[in-house]
C-alpha cells in the first residue's frame, strides 16, 4: 500500500470530518468519512496492513475528538477510535471474499459495519471508565436502548458518506499500489482488483 | 512500510491502558493533538469557511437569548469594576488630601493597594518601579499618617512595604507634641524610639511626655517628604525606678493594617501611574 497517500488522505479526511462535514449533519448525527477510508483500505490493502492503518489513523481520529471527563477536564482519549477501528478491520477482513468490493456501495455497506463496531468498543471504554474512575457516560439520557440506536444511525450516515467517497478513492486507481488490484490504464477506468 | 509487520498488538495494549487510565495521567494528549493540527489548522480553517457558506448557520430565539444574558453578564462586571476603581480613587483622594502642605516641591504621589500581608506584618504593594516606586520612597495613610517606606521594590508589582513599626534594629529619631484641641500646647521632645514588636519603647523626660501625646518622624534618615508625618501617639507611660526624672514610653503605631487597603507612596523614581 501507498502509505503516503494513505496518510496524507487520512490527515484530509480528519480534517473534513473536523470542519466540514458539520455541513451535512442532520439534528444530532454528524458524519464522519475518515471511516469510509478504512473501510476502503481495510477491503484492498494487504493483510498485514490494514490493522496498523487502522490504527495509525484512529490515533489520529482519538487526537482531534475532544472530550469532557471528570470534573469538566478536556482531554483527547486515547482508544475509542484506535482500538476501535482496530476491532471493526479485523472483522471485516473475513468479509473481503463475500464482498463485492469493487463496488462504492460494498465500502458503504462495510463503513456500516465498521462503524456499528468501533461504536461497542467506544461503549465499552466509557463504561470501564465509568467503573473505574466514576466518570459519567457520555451518551443522552434514555440508557442503552437509546445509545444502540443512535449508534445504528451514525453507522448508516457514515456508510452513506463513505459510498462517494470510495468511488473518489477508486480515481486515485494504481496510486495505492494495493496487492493485486489497480485499473487499467486506457481501460474504462474500472477497478480491476483482483479478489484475495 | 508497514505492510511486513504483523498486527500492532503492543502499541494497541499500550492505547487500551491508556484508554482506561485516570483522567489526569492524559492531560499530555492536548499537547500532542495541538501538535498534530499545527499544520492541519489553514486547512479546517478552509473547510469551516466552506461549511458556513454551504449551510449558514441560523440564528434561533434561544441563541438570541443566550447572547443577551452574556451581554448583560459582561456588563454587569464592567459595572462592578468601575465601582470598585471609583471607590479606590476616592480612599486615594482621601489619604492624599489629609498629607501635610509643604513649601517645597512635593514628591508625586502614586495610590497603592495592599495586595498581601505576611504574618510578620510586611505588605506587598500593587505597584513596582515601573510606576516610579524606588526603595526608601515614604508610603503614607489618611490624615498624613506615615505607614513605612518601600523596602524591595520589584518590576511591575508586588513592592515589599515595611511598616515603620518593623524596622527592625532601626531606630527613630521622633519629636512628641502634646497636640490637645488640634493644636500645640506642650513642648516638643525629641527622642529616639526603638521598636518593640508592633509599637516602640523610648525613655524621655518624665516630666514633659503625656499619654495621648503624638509622635512625628523628625529623622533625616527618611526622605524629606516624611518629615512630620504622624507616626503614632503614646499610650503608656511608667516611670523607671533606678532614674527619678525619666519615664519609659511605649508607642502605638498610628496605622494598622485593619486600617484599609488604600494607600499613596511618595514616588521619588519616575514612571507611570497604576
Amino acid at each position: 500500500m501507498n502509505w503516503l497517500l494513505f496518510l496524507v488522505v487520512g490527515l484530509l479526511l480528519v480534517v473534513v470530518d473536523a470542519s466540514f462535514m458539520q455541513a451535512l449533519r442532520l439534528g444530532e448525527l454528524w458524519p464522519l468519512a475518515t471511516p469510509g477510508l478504512v473501510a476502503f483500505v481495510a477491503l484492498w490493502a494487504s493483510r498485514p496492513a490494514v490493522p496498523w492503518a487502522a490504527f495509525l489513523l484512529g490515533l489520529v481520529q482519538d487526537l482531534s475528538t475532544p472530550v469532557i471527563v471528570g470534573d469538566g477536564e478536556v482531554i483527547r482519549l486515547l482508544g475509542p477510535a484506535t482500538l476501535g477501528w482496530l476491532f471493526g478491520t479485523a472483522a471485516l477482513l473475513p468479509l473481503r471474499r463475500v464482498l463485492l468490493r469493487r463496488h462504492p456501495v460494498a465500502i458503504g455497506a462495510a463503513t456500516v459495519v465498521l462503524t456499528f463496531l468501533a461504536g461497542l468498543v467506544w461503549g465499552a471504554i466509557w463504561v470501564l471508565r465509568g467503573l473505574l474512575h466514576g466518570e459519567s457516560m457520555p451518551w443522552p439520557a434514555g440508557g442503552g436502548v437509546a445509545a444502540l440506536g443512535g449508534l445504528g444511525l451514525q453507522a448508516l450516515a457514515n456508510g452513506v458518506v463513505a459510498v462517494p467517497l470510495a468511488w473518489l478513492l477508486m480515481r486515485l486507481g494504481d496510486w495505492w499500489r494495493f496487492p493485486g488490484g489497480g485499473w487499467s490504464a486506457a481501460g474504462s477506468r474500472r477497478f480491476q482488483g483482483g479478489r484475495r | 512500510m508497514l505492510d511486513g509487520l504483523r498486527t500492532p498488538l503492543i502499541p494497541a495494549l499500550a492505547v487500551a491502558c491508556l484508554a482506561l487510565a485516570p483522567a489526569r495521567f492524559l492531560v499530555w494528549t492536548n499537547e500532542a493533538s495541538s501538535v498534530l493540527w499545527l499544520p492541519l489548522r489553514p486547512l479546517a480553517h478552509f473547510g469551516v469557511a466552506a461549511a458556513s457558506w454551504l449551510r449558514p448557520p441560523t440564528p434561533t430565539p434561544q441563541a438570541d437569548a443566550v447572547t443577551l444574558a452574556e451581554e448583560r453578564d459582561e456588563l454587569l462586571a464592567l459595572v462592578q469594576r468601575l465601582r470598585s476603581e471609583l471607590e479606590f480613587a476616592h480612599e486615594a483622594i482621601e489619604v492624599l488630601e489629609g498629607l501635610p502642605r509643604r513649601a517645597e516641591p512635593s514628591p508625586r504621589p502614586a495610590a497603592a493597594r495592599v495586595i498581601a500581608v505576611d504574618p510578620s506584618g510586611i505588605a506587598t504593594l500593587n505597584v513596582g518601579q515601573r510606576h516610579g516606586i524606588a526603595a526608601g520612597d515614604p508610603v503614607v495613610a489618611s490624615g498624613g499618617r506615615l505607614v513605612g517606606r518601600i523596602g524591595d521594590p520589584v518590576a511591575v508589582n508586588g513592592s515589599v512595604l515595611v511598616p515603620a513599626s518593623h524596622a527592625s534594629g532601626v531606630e527613630l529619631r521622633v519629636r512628641i507634641l502634646d497636640e490637645g484641641g488640634g493644636r500645640e500646647v506642650g513642648e516638643q521632645v525629641l527622642c529616639l524610639l526603638e521598636p518593640d514588636g508592633d509599637g516602640w519603647v523610648a525613655e524621655v523626660d518624665a516630666q514633659r511626655v503625656a499619654i495621648g501625646a503624638t509622635v512625628r518622624l523628625d529623622d533625616p534618615a527618611w526622605p524629606m517628604s516624611a518629615q512630620g508625618l504622624r507616626l503614632g501617639r503614646v499610650v503608656e507611660r511608667r516611670e523607671v525606678p533606678e532614674r527619678p526624672l525619666r519615664a519609659a514610653i511605649r508607642v502605638e503605631p498610628a496605622w494598622s493594617m485593619v486600617d484599609g487597603p488604600v494607600l499613596v507612596v511618595q514616588r521619588t523614581g519616575t514612571g507611570d501611574l497604576p
